[in-house]
């Protein structure tokens, strides 16, 4: 089986990205395929803990991101650079990630044969 | 070398990327390449049959269903993203209790699994 790299670069909530990005990472995990979840850019917003989900009308994603240990899902990345540049710090992200620098990024996701980015 | 190829169409109908993955596809089939699957994602509009652009404009969903009626390519349409944007086929719509069906000729409601599968063996995966 080829490994796969999903990219979140989008913001939750303002498009369906981050709910067809998690839909479709647990469908791969579930049939045992080694995956690995990447955020970046807007997308670091994902895994605010702060969020209020319900104000925009959404499921709350980030309960969801708790069940990732359920499906073995370990390998979770954050750029650094995009954290720093939104003031964000790991104290403030829902779940344990890995967070590296630009260019430990590119060397990261060189280890997945494919990957899609939402 | 020829190579397998699986496609995932993310844009929508009115966006380019629907028309380049078309083409891209082509091209593939020319260089003696295999396509094994187009899994229709987020680009769901593609996959519906109300779509109707002007006569001048170019229809894009035909051209898919051109390019898997000569090929016999797979055409699959996430179910689940298709219900969210309101395609439906007789089953579907049946189980859903709903008045229409919409899902183009040549396009197939079909589950993640679907892609995962024909994803997880196939050398090049590129999305649009």
């Amino acid at each position: 089986m080829k490994s796969l790299a999903i990219i979140n670069s989008s913001a939750p909530y303002g498009q369906c990205n981050y709910r067809e990005s998690l839909d479709m990472l647990l469908a791969n995990a579930s049939y045992d395929r080694p995956v690995g979840l990447f955020f970046e850019g807007d997308g670091v917003f994902q895994l605010l803990k702060s969020t209020d989900a319900a104000l925009t009308g959404n499921k709350d994603v980030t309960k969801t991101y708790g069940l990732l240990e359920l499906y073995d899902i370990e390998e979770v990345f954050v750029s650094k650079q995009s954290l720093l540049k939104r003031h964000i710090t790991r104290e403030q992200l829902t779940i344990e990630v890995n967070i590296i620098d630009d260019a430990q990024w590119f060397t990261t996701l060189n280890n997945y044969n494919q990957a899609l980015s939402f | 070398m020829s190579l397998n190829y699986v496609l995932v169409i993310n844009s929508e109908v009115t966006s380019q990327g629907a028309h380049s993955a078309y083409v891209f596809a082509q091209e593939l089939i020319n260089q003696q390449h295999t396509v094994t699957q187009v899994f229709f994602y987020q680009g769901i509009s593609v996959t519906n049959s109300l779509v109707s652009p002007a006569s001048d404009e170019t229809d894009v969903t035909a051209l898919w269903q051109a390019f898997s009626a000569a090929h016999n390519i797979p055409l699959i349409s996430c179910i689940s993203a298709s219900l969210r944007r309101g395609v439906v086929d007789e089953t579907v719509a049946k189980e859903q209790h709903l008045t229409s069906i919409n899902l183009a000729d040549g396009f197939t409601l079909g589950g993640l699994g679907e892609f995962v599968t024909a994803s997880a063996g196939c050398d090049r995966l590129v999305q649009f």
